[in-house]
């Protein structure tokens, strides 16, 4: 069901106004197999925001493409969904119509759209919050119903970018969890950007550690260890070793 | 059921239009049609104050009016519209329009809003000399301008003024309407021939009276009430409603100013008509003026009661009415005094250099000529002769 | 539940102190000068017959000049309302619609709408609903026959700008955080409008709305000098102080106010229940 991502080469230049240019991203190339785990882990400011939305086809890449199931992305591909950074939830409508706005698009009638987002607003646990605005929701609640919206179509390709970012610790496992099992449910491929070292480790199949150009971005590293992970585990722990060495390379060798 | 928010306030758009709608049709019912939908339709503006109440006492009597001169007013709409009857033929639907003074009369008869227009000869003239078709009909009233002091100024009239501006120490400060006003203009060359100083409020100390412009008949009241002014120039009935509420009392009238005589009977208001009216209804035109003839003569013979009728047409307390009345000079034929006021007040814009186009340089007797068509009113003084003289000869015969 | 109760009274208490301290001092002052100021007993007597003409005034009654300056507004309102916010948004939309028509509407908005007094009278005359629908006839059907359109134009130009500018603003202000996310969830650009844009730009048309309503209820009053009028609360102060009857200028002045403050509630209590989602956001 998810789809298989190749990279070729790929960068992207911005311009800002008064003429300098910046390169976000540069000769990046990887590949995805379908319903892959993937993590793209790095400090801020290394392009991986630039690469999600490249992937995305929010932006559009000034260098080398973006092969969605062989096919060069043209646009927003329209089995992709998006969780964005700061919480995206539209304020003037209700958690219930958050949900249900990607169905409303498509056409969908009033009854058959709000069953289908009670579903999914049960499934992330938030059944009795549907009449709630986004400001009466909590950050973490927030982005459970951000996932929601997302997963409602049934993506195959589902990009997150630091959702839980801003969350304390407690939240921000619980809803890592909560992403493995609605991972698992739609098999979707998942490219999970993060700052953080633990979090990749946790969640990825492969981590992508991305570092800003002209420095090229490592390997992708396998983790083998099946879901749920356990923390405290010595894999886990040689695994977090082994990132997080990759992950300050990265950053000793910044300019 | 939650509407979308679109549809919401697309509800209360039309909504908002049927309440619109329902409300207008509350307000606006129809009076019963009268079937006059063939008659020439008149309009005429007037000011609405006692200058003019010619037009009201004709209207305000109704059916009786016509036994005087065979004209009468059928109302329709009080103070609004009126049917102008020659005995038992309709002539035309007359609507009178409320204009305020000044120059907005003829600028509504040159838009063509107006066909006739009863208001000041200054006015009017201006717009002729810039190039407009209008004709004065006839005159409606002279003088009326008074002067009027604070109530503690004990000056009965004009020579006690004199004496105390002579002997003031303080300048008076005296407020007008408006620089081209006819009562601040006969005031400055009264004030000129006593040898009064004069000047407007910055210039130099020596003068006995400040002239300060009011800026419009409403402010001065209020200017008087509070002080800011000593007295002001205007005319009735502005002048006998401050005397009435108590903040003010009338000196003189400034027809009496020096030089002697010069001043009376200086022009007021007037019936104008654009060349239009004048030529496409000529009939009806010489039925109204001879209504207004007709109406002036009993206003001079009755001034009592033309006080109560121009407390009624004009919604003035009997009171203010009672006071102005008297002091105006109601004529309504183009007599040898009026044209000497109008001759005295032409020559008196020519020394102004008011008169820049059609006016410039011209003797009084021509700018007369152009600005006047007196061919109505001596028809309409020629009937109303006939039918009275008519009357005389069949009464004999009735007893 | 007694101590909300209190709070409700203090409210009301709070709020109507300035205006028992201004009628007291109307009071001191118009018992020191009659003759301009008129006591609070006159004019109440003005007010406590709202029906009648008034018979020192060349007026109709107190209700029927309310009518009619209401009746004004809401034609001039709703003219500026249906021009305003349709053209806002396509400014806010298309760059090109918004190099054509801003330059213009910077120029028009600082000149105020009664500036244009004489303008309106050499284009539209006495002309008005009435006349267009009836023509010589429409004095029989009084009502429309006063709403002269050179006042609705003078009106429509002061709540136009106000509200084409919250308009343009609110459309300006969405986020394109919002855009995106709603292109993720499969919005087609035309839904994007209807589904993002709209609702987001819709508090701040509503404050524009507002801040229109307030200003055609000034204006109104001040362009009922037109000739021709012979209603509304404008003419009726005007009249009152041409012949110096103030007390009928003051119980206008109140029912300006009255009404000025109610609408302004009302459109008040609508912006906040359609914006009640924006607690937080600010």
């Amino acid at each position: 069901m998810g789809a298989a991502i190749t990279i070729d080469n790929l960068g992207k230049r911005y311009s800002a106004d008064d003429g300098h240019s910046v390169q976000a991203v540069a000769n990046l190339s990887f590949r995805c197999n379908p319903g892959d785990f993937l993590c793209i882990l790095g400090p801020t400011g290394c392009g991986k925001t630039t690469l999600l939305r490249l992937l995305a086809g929010l932006a559009k890449p000034t260098e080398g493409r973006v092969l969605i199931d062989r096919q060069p992305l043209e646009g927003i591909h329209p089995k992709a969904g998006y969780v964005f950074q700061q919480s995206a939830l539209f304020p003037w409508l209700r958690a219930l119509g958050n949900v249900a706005f990607a169905l409303r698009m498509q056409g969908m009638s009033r009854e058959a759209r709000n069953e289908q987002a009670r579903g999914w607003l049960d499934r992330v646990g938030l059944a009795e919050f549907e009449r709630a605005y986004p400001h009466e929701l909590s950050g973490g609640m927030a982005q459970r119903v951000a996932l929601a919206c997302a997963l409602i179509v049934k993506p195959s390709l589902l990009l997150l970018d630091e959702p839980f970012g801003a969350l304390d610790e407690r939240t921000r496992q619980t809803l890592q969890d909560v992403l493995l099992d609605l991972w698992r449910e739609t098999r979707a491929t998942i490219v999970f950007v993060t700052h953080n070292v633990e979090e990749a480790v946790y969640l990825g199949q492969r981590i992508l550690v991305m570092a800003p150009p002209p420095q090229k971005s490592s390997e992708a590293i396998l983790i083998d260890q099946p879901h749920p992970r356990d923390r405290l585990s010595e894999e886990f722990v040689a695994s977090l070793l082994q990132v997080r060495k990759a992950f300050e390379k990265t950053l000793c060798r910044e300019p | 059921m939650r509407l979308d928010q679109r549809q919401h306030r697309i509800a209360t758009a039309l909504a908002f239009c049927l309440g619109l709608a329902l409300t207008s049709g509350l307000f606006g019912f129809s009076t019963a049609a009268i079937g006059v939908g063939e008659l020439p339709v008149l309009r005429v503006g007037h000011v609405g104050h006692d200058h003019q109440i010619a037009l009201g006492v004709a209207a305000l009597k109704g059916q009786a009016f016509q036994a005087d001169c065979g004209v009468w007013f059928q109302e329709l709409k009080p103070r609004e519209v009126y049917i102008l009857h020659e005995r038992e033929t309709p002539l035309a639907e007359l609507h009178l329009i409320k204009v305020q003074g000044g120059s907005a009369m003829p600028a509504a008869m040159e838009r063509g809003e107006l066909d006739i227009g009863l208001g000041g000869v200054p006015a009017v003239a201006f717009f002729v000399d810039r190039g407009n078709d209008f004709k004065i009909l006839a005159p409606l009233n002279t003088d009326g301008d008074m002067l009027v002091m604070r109530k503690n100024f004990e000056a009965a009239h004009w020579q006690d003024f004199v004496r105390l501006v002579k002997q003031a120490e303080k300048p008076l400060i005296i407020g007008y309407k408006a620089p081209v006003a006819v009562a601040k203009l006969v005031f400055e060359r009264g004030l000129m021939a006593e040898g009064i100083a004069f000047g407007a409020p910055q210039e130099q100390t020596d003068t006995k009276i400040r002239l300060t412009n009011l800026q419009g008949q409403k402010n001065m009241i209020p200017s008087l009430a509070s002080g800011a002014v000593d007295g002001f120039v205007t005319n009735e009935p502005a002048a006998s409603r401050a005397e009435v509420i108590g903040c003010g009392r009338v000196v003189c009238d400034l027809a009496d100013l020096p030089p002697e005589g010069k001043w009376r009977n200086h022009p007021c208001c007037c019936v104008a008509a654009r060349a239009e009216a004048i030529t496409q209804h000529s009939n009806i035109l010489v039925a109204l003026l001879k209504a207004i003839v007709a109406a002036t003569e009993q206003i001079n013979n009755d001034k009592v009661q033309a006080a109560e009728l121009a407390s009624q047409w004009t919604k003035t307390p009997l009171e203010v009415e009672s006071r102005s009345v008297p002091h105006i000079r109601y004529l309504a034929t183009p007599s040898p005094e009026w044209r000497r006021g109008m001759t005295v007040w032409i020559e008196m814009m020519q020394e102004m250099d008011t008169f820049q186009e059609r006016f410039a340089d011209l003797e009084a007797d021509k700018v007369m000529d152009r600005l006047c068509d007196f061919t109505l009113i001596s028809r309409a003084q020629n009937e109303l002769k006939a039918e009275r003289e008519s009357k005389e000869k069949d009464k004999p015969a009735l007893e | 539940m007694k101590k909300k109760s209190l709070n409700g009274l203090h409210r009301l208490i709070a709020g109507l102190i300035l205006p028992a301290l201004l009628l007291g001092l109307w009071h001191f002052a118009s018992s020191r000068s009659a003759t301009v100021v008129p006591s609070l007993g006159e004019v109440w007597a003005v007010l406590a017959h709202p029906l009648r003409q008034p018979p020192n005034l060349d007026s109709p009654s107190l209700f029927a000049c309310t009518a009619i300056s209401l009746a004004r507004v809401a034609v001039g309102y709703a003219l500026a309302v249906f021009s305003a916010v349709p053209l806002g948004l396509a400014v806010g939309r298309s760059d090109a619609v918004r190099r054509i028509v801003m330059p213009l509407v910077e120029f028009g908005r600082p000149i105020c709408p009664i500036a244009w007094m004489p303008l309106a009278i050499i284009l539209f005359g006495f002309s008005s609903l009435g006349s267009t629908l009836w023509g010589d006839q429409a004095w029989r059907h009084d009502f429309l026959g006063q709403i002269q359109f050179a006042m609705v134009a003078i009106i429509w130009w002061g709540a136009f700008f106000p509200i084409l500018l919250a308009s343009v603003q609110g459309v300006e202000q969405t986020r394109t955080l919002y855009l995106e996310a709603a292109l993720m969830l499969r919005a087609t650009r035309r839904q994007l409008f209807r589904h993002v844009i709209l609702p987001s730009a819709l508090p701040s048309i509503l404050t524009g709305l507002r801040v229109g309503l307030g200003l055609a209820w000034m204006v109104i009053i001040a362009a009922e000098i037109f000739p021709g009028t012979r209603s509304g609360l404008g003419y009726m102060i005007t009249t009152s102080h041409q012949v110096a009857q103030y007390e009928y200028a003051f119980a206008c002045i109140l029912i300006i106010g009255v009404l000025g403050f109610g609408m302004n509630a009302a459109l008040r209590a609508l912006s906040l229940r359609v914006g009640r989602w924006q607690a937080k956001e600010r």
